[in-house]
């Protein structure tokens, strides 16, 4: 194994039981490095993508649990915690990245100049610029092209205890939505993808667009790699 | 999967021989995915480091050389072409980032409110607003603090077009600016370093001095991840 900086990334989790599906945010295959859940009290897609700050203060508590208990760097499975981003911030002496909304200026810089990127977030009727700001940049000055899955079936299923959603059922949501982004708008250049269910289907939306794209396990990954060790170390390490 | 068919990084390179110590940028063992170097003609450390306007046609056809070959993306071996990242973004259809303080707005947003960051170049005298600029961001509103190697015994050997040092070296030079700069403020809660050659020592100073940090591999290694499907590549340590 490899020397590393002990402490796995936290993950704060809705309540809803996780759906760990190949590429999952909630499958800890989905990472080269250990990670850990833990469920926070109140937290449900309900009231978190409502923009319901009630649940702030167990975002808090549960990132300074799980920092205490060692873990690195902290995230979520719901990118409309970004409103919460600067308090969790405040709280812990670890970097945090509630939101994958967060790459927005990192990725609008690799395109050309005057590109948009298309945002596909849970629900483009709850994503609001207070959302936006709290990743760290705003919609009046960044070009972004936004829609959701709202009114589908995988967004429905997702406001459920028990998520049932199937792999196919979200790519096809998914899709229907960038291409209905994609008819309007001839200048875009790189994808978003805003919810943590996302990165299920995340090589699908490369493969049909050709764009660049990231989404919640990219910001995992660079959280990760600002604290540990480059490949290098690691495979020397590993030999 | 093949290596053929894996979505190649090409790497825009001075004319200086690179540094190919384990950990380089420039050395192909550092990176789980292929890598197409071309050195860009009349680019050389003394006159890209700086705000000489020369050099960015040369970079501009490379890039366009670069894609016509087939890479999937753009970048460099040298973070002070961020002054080009604007006028290289806009002459391809592939993403391009060329400099790691591209990464300044997303690891300002990870550390608490308040906090600082530390940015470690290769020459503090000559890293200007230019520079932030391109990177896409900018010093007035972004709480930064810089350090160079300036004057020290790597920095003399990188200006060399045959450049001869050793990890003790740079370690040694690296982790002195950043003590310096971190004694001067205390507040400062994660790195961004700025030199290509700086990823050698990455993992030292993290060890050395406990905080996040980023660097030029962190930004490529991103920047495939955007491309990639995930079987194919990750940001985080290969095991």
């Amino acid at each position: 194994m490899a020397a590393r900086t002990p402490g796995p990334l936290a993950i704060l989790r809705l309540q809803h039981k996780p759906v760990p599906m190949k590429g999952s945010i909630a499958d800890p295959a989905s990472f080269a490095y250990d990670v850990r859940y833990l469920a926070v009290p109140g937290a449900w897609t309900e009231n978190v993508t409502g923009g319901d700050r009630a649940v702030l203060a167990a975002y808090v508590e549960s990132a300074r649990r799980m920092v205490a208990e060692g873990c690195r760097a902290v995230t979520t499975t719901c990118g409309f915690t970004s409103l919460f981003q600067a308090e969790v911030s405040a709280a812990v002496p670890a970097p945090v990245a509630m939101s994958s909304l967060s790459l927005l200026p990192l990725l609008e810089r690799l395109i050309p100049p005057g590109g948009r990127i298309a945002i596909v977030t849970f629900d483009a009727s709850r994503l609001t610029e207070a959302h936006c700001q709290g990743a760290g940049w705003s919609l009046t000055t960044s070009k972004v092209a936004i829609a959701g899955i709202e009114g589908s079936e995988s967004w429905q299923e997702m406001f459920k205890p028990e998520p049932g959603f199937t792999r196919d059922m979200l790519a096809r949501d998914v899709m229907t939505a960038l291409d209905g982004l994609r008819a309007h708008h001839a200048d875009i250049r790189a994808v978003l993808l805003e919810c943590a269910f996302f990165p299920i289907v995340a090589d699908d939306v490369r493969a049909r667009t050709g764009l660049p794209v990231v989404d919640f396990l990219t910001v995992g990954d660079l959280l990760m790699a600002s604290t540990d060790g480059t490949s290098a170390d690691a495979k020397v390490a590993a030999e | 999967m093949d290596a053929k068919s894996r979505p190649t990084l090409g790497m825009l390179q001075l004319q200086n021989t690179p540094i190919r110590l384990p950990g380089a940028i420039s050395n192909p063992a550092t990176y789980d995915f292929p890598v197409r170097y071309l050195p860009v003609p009349g680019a050389w450390t003394k006159n890209v480091v700086g705000t000489d306007p020369g050099v960015v046609t040369a970079y501009i056809e490379a890039a366009r050389q670069l894609e016509r070959e087939g890479v999937a993306a753009i970048s460099t071996n040298c973070g002070f072409t961020a002054r080009f990242q604007k006028d290289v973004a806009a002459a391809v259809k592939i993403p391009v980032a060329l400099s790691s303080l591209s990464l300044v707005p997303f690891m300002a947003r990870i550390i608490p409110p308040g906090k600082k960051l530390a940015i470690v170049t290769y020459d503090a005298k000559q890293l200007v607003e230019l520079h932030f600029n391109g990177a896409g961001w900018s010093m007035k509103d972004t709480p930064a603090v810089i350090a160079g190697i300036e004057g020290s015994e790597s920095w003399t050997e990188m200006a060399k077009p045959d450049p001869k040092f050793n990890v003790g070296m740079l370690e040694r030079d690296v982790l002195a600016a950043t003590r310096k700069l971190l004694a001067a403020n205390p507040d400062v809660a994660a790195i961004v370093l700025e030199c290509s050659a700086f990823p050698i020592v990455a993992n030292f100073v993290r060890k050395e001095v406990g905080l996040p940090t980023v660097d030029f591999s962190t930004l490529q290694r991103f920047l495939m991840a955007s491309v990639t499907a995930r079987a194919g590549v990750s940001l985080a340590a290969a095991e």
